[in-house]
C-alpha cells in the first residue's frame, strides 16, 4: 500500500515539474492499466532516470527471483540504467555490464529463470544502446577515425548477439509447439512477440549503420540498402498486420529514404498506407514530412508540421521522430535564427540523448550544404554548440562542430576566425595534426580571408612541431604552397625566412638564394635586398658555382623575377658582378648614377679585362668575395691569369700586415711563373697547417698541375709524402701512388713511373679491378 | 818527469776505458723497425720519403703449422717467400723488408726468413719491434 501511494506521489510530482504537457494526452498521465509501467515510464520520459531506478528497486523488493515480477523489475532497471549512460559521455564495455547487471545477476544466480529469454533480451538491447551511443559519438565527430571504428565493431558485435538470440529464441517456440497444455501456449506467444521485437531491433541497427557515413555518399547508400534488404527478410518472417511487421515497414522506407529513393520511398509509403497502417502516429507522421521534404513538398510538409506542432512547438506532445523531423524542416527552410532556437528547445523537450541526436543530423546536413548555395544554414549556430561542448570539456567534438562552421561559413574572415577556433579546440583535443588540417584547407579554400595568410603559417607551425616522418618536406611544400598563395605581407617573410633557414639546413643554399629573391614589389625595401644580396654571396662562398651548372641559371631567372626599382637594380649588379660567372655579366642593367664606381669597374675587369683605377677601391669586406670570384674567372680562362693575378696580389701587398700562406697565393704565383717562391709558399703552408695532409695533397695538386718541370719534381715528393704518411691501400694512399707515376711519366720519367706500378701491382694483389687498370695501363 | 807519467798514465786510462773490444755484428746487423703512424699528420721534418713502401713478413703459427704473410699473400713455405721477394727486387727496388714473427715462432725460423730475404737481394732487412 505505501509503495502505491510513493508510486502515486511520484507521478504527480512528474507530471506537475513540466511534462503534464506532454502527457497531455490522457488527462491524468496513464496509459496502460498498469499503474507502475505509466509511472516508470513517464519518469524515464522525463530524464528522472534514478527516479526510476528507485522505484524499480522498491517495487522489486521482496519479490521471489524466480517469479515474473522479479524478471520484469530486473529488466526495467537494467533499461533505466541504459537510459542514463546513453545521455552519459562515455559508454563503456564495464559500463555496459553496469547496465545488464540486474538482468545478469539473476540469469546467473537463476539459470531456470522463467523469464530468462527476457533477461537476455534485456541484455542485448543495453548492447544496443551502447552502439547508438557509438553510432551517435562518431557521427558527431566524423573525422574520428577510432571512433567510427569502435561504432561499428559495437553495432556488428550487438547485431550478431541478437541474431543469435532470435535464433535461440524460434528454437524454443518450436520445441514448445508440440506441447497443448495452456502454460506452453502462454510462453509461445510471449516468445513469439519477443522475437518479433527483436526483429525490429536488428532491422532498426542495420539503419543505424546508415549514420556513420554521411548522407548520400557511396557508403552511406550501400548501408541503407542493406538496411532495406534486412528489412524484407524480416517482414518475411512475422505475420501481416503485427505492430512489429508495421514497424518493420517504417523501418523499411526509412531506408530507402536514407538511400536517396524518395520517390520509391513515396511510393512504399503508399502501399503502406494501403495496408490500413496508422500513420497518424508520430513516427509515420515524421516519415511522411520528411519524404514530404525530400520530394520538395514543402506546404504539405509545412501542413503536417503545424498540425502537430500548432502556434507554439514546445508544448506539443514528445516525439524525438517529430523534433528531428522538425529541424530538418527548419534546416532547409529560409527563415534565419530559427534552427539555433529549435535545438534548445530538443534539449528541453528530448533530453541530452535527442539533442545529441539532433546535433549530429545538423552536422550532416551542414556538411552537405557547405559548398551549396543554402545560405539559411548559419554555421554560427553550430559555433555556438561547439563552444558549449568545448565548455562541458568535449573538445574533440567541439573542434568537429567548429571544423564544420568554418568550412560552411561564407564570410571568407570569419571562416578563418572559426578554423582559427577550431585548431584550438583539435590542440586542446591533443590532435596538433588536425588543427594543421583545419586550418590550411579553410586558409587555402578562402585565401581573401582576413588573416589566412597567417592561419596557414600557423598550421605550418603545427606541422613542424609534430614528429612525424618527412615532416621537412611537407613544411617545405606548406611554406612554397603559403608563398605562392600570399607573396607579399608580413606573414610572407616570415614564411619566406624559414624556407630559407629550412633550405639552408639541408645545404640547398642556391634554393634558399632563390627564395630569398622571390620577394613582392609591395614589401622589397632595403632589408629585403640586403638579404637577397647576403643569401647569393653566402650560396656562393658555400657551393662551387663552377660544378654547380644550375646556379648561374637560377641566378638569372631569379633576378629576372625581381622588381625593376633602383634599390633592385643596385642589388641585380652588384651580386652578378660577385657571384656570377662572366658570360652571364652581359646581361646585366647598366649603372645608377649613384652607384659605387668600383662596381662598374668590376664588371667591366670581368668582361673584357679593362683595368680601372676605381678596382683599387673595392671596400675590404668585399674583396674576400672578389678574389674568389675572380680566381674562378683566372682558372675558367688560362689568358686572363696573369691580370687577375697581378691584380689581386697588389690589392695583398697594399695591406700593412704580412699576407698568410694560402692555396691561392701559392696558385697565383704559379701563374705568376714565379715557381721557387711558390715552393716556399707552398712548403710554409704545408708547415702551418693543422691538417698537413690536406695541405700537402693541394699543393701538389697545384704543383703538379703546373707546366713547369721543377714544380712537377717538387710535387712528385710531396705526393710520396702524403703516400707515406697515409693508411697502405687508402683511397688517398692510391691516389698519391697515381698522381706521383702520372706525373713521373710526364716528366719522362717513364721507367720508375713503370717501376712503381710493377711494384703496387706485386705488392698489392687484391687491387679493385679499376685500381689495377690503372696501375697496369702503366706498368705495359 | 813524474807529471809526464801521471798524464801518460791518464791518458791510458782513459783510452781503455772508451775503447771497445767487440767485434761488430755483420752478418745479422740487429736494426728494428717501428710501425709507421699510418695517420693524416705528417712531419714535414723527415727526411724524403720512401718511394717504395716497406714489405712486411708476417711469421706465426696456426694448428702447428708456419704461416707466413706478406699483406694479404700467404706463403707455404720459406722458398715461396724466397721467389716472390726476389720478383718484386728484380724490378731494381730495394725496399725495407721487415720481418715480423709472433712471439711463438723460434728464431731459427726468423733467421731462416731473413737469410731468405737476403738470399733474394734485400739490403735492408729488419725486424719489427712493439712501439714503446
Amino acid at each position: 500500500m505505501r509503495n502505491r501511494f510513493l508510486g502515486a506521489m511520484l507521478l504527480a510530482s512528474s507530471l506537475l515539474v513540466g511534462t503534464s504537457d506532454s502527457l497531455g494526452q490522457a488527462p491524468v498521465g496513464r496509459r496502460t492499466t498498469d499503474l507502475d509501467q505509466d509511472l516508470f515510464q513517464a519518469l524515464m520520459n522525463a530524464s528522472r532516470f534514478s527516479d526510476a531506478i528507485e522505484l524499480c528497486q522498491a517495487r522489486s523488493r521482496g519479490a521471489d527471483p524466480r517469479s515474473d515480477v522479479a524478471a520484469k523489475w530486473a529488466i526495467r532497471t537494467s533499461q533505466a540504467l541504459s537510459a542514463k549512460q546513453l545521455v552519459n559521455e562515455t559508454f563503456t564495455d564495464t559500463e555496459i555490464q553496469a547496465a545488464q547487471e540486474p538482468v545478469s545477476q539473476l540469469l546467473s544466480a537463476y539459470p531456470g529463470q522463467a523469464r530468462s529469454f527476457f533477461l537476455e533480451a534485456q541484455q542485448r538491447r543495453v548492447q544496443r544502446d551502447a552502439a547508438r551511443h557509438a553510432v551517435l559519438r562518431a557521427a558527431v565527430s566524423p573525422s574520428d577515425k577510432a571512433q567510427n571504428e569502435a561504432a561499428a565493431g559495437r553495432l556488428v558485435r550487438a547485431a550478431s548477439d541478437m541474431e543469435a538470440l532470435s535464433e535461440r529464441i524460434a528454437d524454443e517456440r518450436s520445441r514448445l509447439s508440440g506441447n497443448r497444455d495452456p502454460d506452453s501456449q502462454q510462453q509461445i506467444t510471449d516468445l513469439t512477440r519477443l522475437e518479433q521485437s527483436l526483429q525490429v531491433d536488428l532491422v532498426s541497427l542495420s539503419l543505424l549503420q546508415t549514420e556513420l557515413f554521411s548522407r548520400g555518399s557511396q557508403d552511406g547508400i550501400a548501408a541503407a540498402v542493406s538496411a532495406e534488404q534486412a528489412a524484407i527478410a524480416a517482414e518475411s518472417k512475422l505475420p501481416n498486420g503485427s505492430a512489429a511487421r508495421r514497424e518493420i515497414e517504417r523501418l523499411r522506407i526509412e531506408s530507402i529514404l536514407r538511400a536517396d529513393q524518395a520517390k520509391r520511398a513515396d511510393a512504399a509509403w503508399k502501399q503502406a498506407i494501403d495496408k490500413e497502417i496508422d500513420f497518424r502516429s508520430p513516427q509515420w507522421r515524421a516519415l511522411r514530412i520528411r519524404l514530404d521534404l525530400a520530394l520538395a513538398k514543402i506546404p504539405q510538409a509545412e501542413s503536417l508540421l503545424a498540425a502537430f506542432y500548432g502556434t507554439t512547438p514546445g508544448s506539443a506532445p514528445l516525439s524525438v521522430e517529430m523534433d528531428l523531423a522538425r529541424l530538418e524542416y527548419l534546416l532547409q527552410s529560409t527563415q534565419k535564427g530559427v534552427v539555433g532556437p529549435w535545438l534548445d528547445e530538443i534539449s528541453k523537450r528530448g533530453g541530452p540523448y535527442a539533442r545529441r541526436r539532433a546535433e549530429a543530423w545538423s552536422l550532416q546536413y551542414l556538411k552537405q550544404s557547405s559548398f551549396s548555395n543554402r545560405p539559411n544554414v548559419d554555421p554560427s549556430i553550430i559555433a555556438a554548440q561547439a563552444k558549449d561542448w568545448l565548455r562541458r570539456g568535449e573538445a574533440s567534438r567541439a573542434a568537429d562542430l567548429l571544423s564544420a562552421a568554418a568550412a560552411a561559413e561564407t564570410d571568407t574572415s570569419r571562416a578563418i576566425s572559426r578554423a582559427i577556433e577550431a585548431a584550438a579546440a583539435w590542440r586542446k583535443a591533443g590532435s596538433p595534426i588536425k588543427a594543421a588540417e583545419v586550418l590550411s584547407d579553410i586558409a587555402l579554400s578562402k585565401p581573401e580571408g582576413r588573416g589566412a595568410a597567417a592561419a596557414h603559417l600557423q598550421a605550418i607551425v603545427l606541422v613542424a612541431a609534430s614528429n612525424d616522418s618527412g615532416v621537412v618536406g611537407k613544411v617545405e611544400s606548406m611554406l612554397r604552397r603559403n608563398l605562392d598563395q600570399w607573396p607579399q605581407g608580413k606573414a610572407a617573410d616570415g614564411a619566406r625566412r624559414w624556407l630559407i633557414k629550412l633550405l639552408e639546413s639541408q645545404s640547398r643554399f642556391t634554393e634558399a638564394a632563390v627564395a630569398a629573391t622571390q620577394v613582392a614589389a609591395a614589401d622589397l625595401d632595403s632589408n629585403q635586398l640586403s638579404r637577397i644580396l647576403s643569401q647569393w654571396r653566402s650560396a656562393f662562398r658555400l657551393i662551387e658555382p663552377d660544378q654547380d651548372s644550375g646556379f648561374n641559371t637560377q641566378l638569372e631567372e631569379a633576378f629576372a623575377s625581381l622588381p625593376k626599382n633602383p634599390a633592385a637594380v643596385g642589388t641585380h649588379r652588384l651580386t652578378f658582378a660577385l657571384v656570377a660567372d662572366r658570360s652571364w655579366l652581359l646581361g646585366v642593367p647598366s649603372a645608377n648614377p649613384a652607384e659605387p664606381p668600383w662596381i662598374e669597374a668590376l664588371i667591366e675587369f670581368r668582361k673584357a679585362g679593362k683595368e680601372d683605377q676605381a678596382l683599387s677601391a673595392i671596400p675590404e669586406t668585399e674583396r674576400a668575395d672578389v678574389i674568389r670570384r675572380l680566381m674562378l674567372d683566372a682558372r675558367a680562362e688560362p689568358s686572363r691569369r696573369r691580370a687577375i693575378a697581378l691584380l689581386i696580389d697588389a690589392w695583398i701587398d697594399s695591406r700593412d700586415s704580412e699576407p698568410s700562406p694560402s692555396l691561392g697565393w701559392v696558385e697565383r704565383l704559379l701563374w705568376l711563373n714565379q715557381i721557387s717562391e711558390a715552393i716556399g709558399v707552398a712548403s710554409s703552408l704545408i708547415k702551418q697547417s693543422p691538417d698537413s695532409a690536406e695541405a700537402i695533397q693541394g699543393v701538389a695538386e697545384l704543383l703538379g698541375s703546373s707546366r713547369d718541370l721543377e714544380a712537377r719534381k717538387q710535387a712528385i715528393v710531396w705526393w710520396d709524402q702524403l703516400a707515406a704518411g697515409s693508411t697502405a691501400g687508402s683511397d688517398v694512399w692510391h691516389k698519391a701512388k697515381l698522381s706521383a707515376i702520372r706525373l713521373l711519366e710526364v716528366t719522362g720519367q717513364n721507367d720508375q713511373a713503370r717501376q712503381r706500378a710493377r711494384y703496387i701491382l706485386l705488392t698489392k694483389p687484391d687491387l679493385q679491378l679499376d685500381l689495377r687498370r690503372r696501375y697496369q695501363a702503366v706498368s705495359n | 818527469m813524474t807529471p809526464m807519467i801521471d798524464v801518460v798514465f791518464l791518458l791510458l786510462v782513459f783510452f781503455v776505458w772508451t775503447s771497445s773490444f767487440e767485434i761488430p755484428e755483420f752478418d745479422l746487423p740487429s736494426s728494428i723497425a717501428q710501425p709507421p703512424a699510418g695517420g693524416t699528420e705528417i712531419s714535414t721534418d723527415t727526411p724524403p720519403p720512401e718511394a717504395f713502401d716497406e714489405i712486411v713478413v708476417r711469421l706465426d703459427r696456426r694448428d702447428a703449422q708456419l704461416v707466413i704473410e706478406v699483406g694479404s699473400q700467404a706463403f707455404p713455405d720459406v722458398d715461396a717467400l724466397g721467389t716472390y721477394l726476389t720478383e718484386i727486387l728484380s724490378l731494381g727496388v730495394q725496399p725495407p723488408v721487415i720481418v715480423d714473427p709472433a712471439d711463438q715462432i723460434s728464431m731459427a725460423v726468423a733467421v731462416q726468413v731473413y737469410d731468405a730475404a737476403r738470399d733474394a737481394g734485400a739490403d735492408r732487412v729488419l725486424f719489427a719491434a712493439e712501439p714503446e
